[in-house]
């Protein structure tokens, strides 16, 4: 379970992008982060793992973010990040799989055995032995999400996921995130993708969550998305919004 | 193509060359790293006049090429840039060392010519050994050659990173280039007035992205040290082989292999 307890976060001194945000994510549930740009999505995501400081509580099975806990966190949270270059950085597929299993004190037997086994469930076991920068958009991003898999978090953050990618590739996307039992944090602007794979979504505004509750209820809801910098998922502008 | 493209293009071809197999891409990364240093140090020390002595060195890349399975033709094109200036550096000594130290029927040979043309081989060999060691070795399976022979973590993992990130800053200068130039029509190239903000943007893009992809690196446990997957231990079997390569080449550096053949026919 993730608890967030009035956190606080600003980059800038007086310029606080999360003010006083309180949420409680449970184990095994699916959760959307929505809002506009610079509600506080990322930053979010961010001060649960302890990338930047933050005032308040968050507490990931009980232990407080804070830098003595820092290793036992991020092995419970895994995060995808927007951009998947950044976050493939070693030459080989293989490589970046096995970078954090060897971290975490893995043998190098045992790290490739664990490498094809994340690659074989996603069914990406050809991408093995590529080298990162000669991989498609889509071919990052399942590859970004192995290297994640591979550590087995309990909960997995992911950042746009489906950013820059090709329908098929986003459907790819979202069918394997569906595969995935574990907890999901996904912050995104595709609002179709965050009906298609999260029960519960929560929508962020000037860095406060201003509610919280069934995706179905808050997607549908014109007047609360549009308040708050959003627009109806595009299913609804073809067959027409329930309720408008 | 633009200079871009073909600069993406050849990093591209150098990773598809490592990628192959054969017996030479399938050696332990240390004995070529160790194989190919020795050769570079023996084959750089001879004396500026000792031709016939450097001449077995070629000997070498005689061998890995065909083992390899490197084309030589790959090899020329990706020196075409350093050949000229390594003849430009050389041709001094055609000019300053004249004294005629042997003819060929009618035409004399001056000292100049003959440390003029050690020079050049010797560049041109040292340069083809690094070139096979690049070709026939990826670039992780390098890192951790260099690492086990003990040079710092942070060197490595700048080296490693750098390889990587090339490709991804080449993809970068070339959205900016193509921005620029739809912009900027009838111009040949960057105009020197915006180069300043062309390299901050570029820098300020890859100093946000160093930020993002150490954030990534921590989060998967790196305490400054790389450890990297894929290379197996150096077993006897590999320093035995590491001690008969070095040994040939330190044979062909100390015994002039020419005289002692021309010696047998004299």
């Amino acid at each position: 379970m993730v608890e967030l307890r009035d956190v606080y976060c600003e980059y800038e001194k007086g310029n606080p992008v999360l003010k006083g945000t309180s949420l409680n994510i449970y184990d095994g549930e699916s959760i959307g982060l929505v809002g506009a740009n610079g509600a506080g999505k990322s930053t979010l995501m961010k001060a649960m793992l302890g990338l930047i400081p933050y005032t308040g509580d968050i507490l990931v099975d009980g232990l407080r973010v804070e830098k003595s806990n820092y290793q036992a966190v991020r092995k419970s949270l895994g995060f995808v990040l927007q951009n998947s270059d950044n976050q493939m950085f070693m030459p080989t597929v293989k490589e970046d799989v096995m970078f954090g299993l060897l971290n975490y004190g893995m043998s190098s037997e045992e790290a490739e055995k664990k490498t094809d086994q994340v690659l074989s469930d996603l069914g990406i076991s050809h991408l093995k032995e590529r080298h990162n920068h000669r991989l498609s958009g889509g071919e990052k991003r399942m590859s970004a999400i192995a290297a994640v898999l591979a550590m087995d978090p309990s909960h997995i953050l992911m950042d746009e996921p489906c950013s820059a990618l090709d329908p098929r590739n986003r459907r790819v996307i979202i069918n394997t995130v569906l595969g995935l039992d574990r907890t999901m944090i996904i912050a995104s602007h595709d609002l179709d993708m965050i009906l298609d794979t999260c029960k519960r979504t929560v929508i962020l505004s000037e860095g406060k969550v201003v509610a919280d509750g069934p995706s179905s209820v808050l997607l549908t809801d014109r007047d609360l998305l549009e308040s708050n910098g959003l627009e109806l998922p595009l299913r609804y502008y073809q067959s027409g919004p329930a309720g408008s | 193509m633009s200079q871009i493209d073909r600069a993406a293009s050849e990093l591209r071809e150098m990773d598809d060359l490592a990628m192959k197999v054969s017996p030479i891409h399938s050696l332990h990364p240390l004995v070529k790293l160790l194989v190919t240093a020795a050769y570079i140090v023996c084959t750089a020390s001879f004396p500026k006049y000792d031709l016939s002595g450097l001449f077995p060195m070629i000997l070498y890349p005689a061998l890995i090429f065909p083992m390899s399975g490197i084309p030589v033709s790959v090899c020329l094109r990706k020196f075409r840039a350093v050949i000229p200036l390594l003849a430009v550096v050389g041709c001094f000594d055609l000019f300053l060392d004249r004294r005629t130290v042997f003819s060929l029927g009618n035409i004399p040979v001056t000292a100049g010519m003959v440390s003029f043309t050690v020079f050049f081989l010797k560049g041109i060999l040292c340069l083809t050994a690094s070139f096979l060691l690049v070709a026939t070795t990826t670039l992780d399976r390098l890192c951790a050659a260099l690492r086990m022979l003990g040079l710092p973590s942070a060197l490595v993992t700048l080296f490693l990173l750098t390889f990587r990130y090339v490709s991804v800053m080449i993809d970068e200068l070339y959205a900016m280039n193509t921005a620029y130039l739809l912009r900027a029509p009838g111009q040949k190239g960057i105009h020197y007035s915006v180069w300043g903000s062309f390299l901050g943007q570029l820098l300020l893009r890859s100093m946000d992205r160093a930020a993002e992809l150490y954030e990534s690196m921590q989060l998967r446990g790196f305490d400054g040290d790389m450890r990297y997957a894929g290379c197996s231990q150096f077993s006897l079997h590999d320093i035995i082989l590491t001690a008969v390569s070095v040994g040939a080449i330190v044979f062909l550096r100390l015994v002039n292999f020419s005289r002692l053949l021309g010696g047998l026919f004299v």
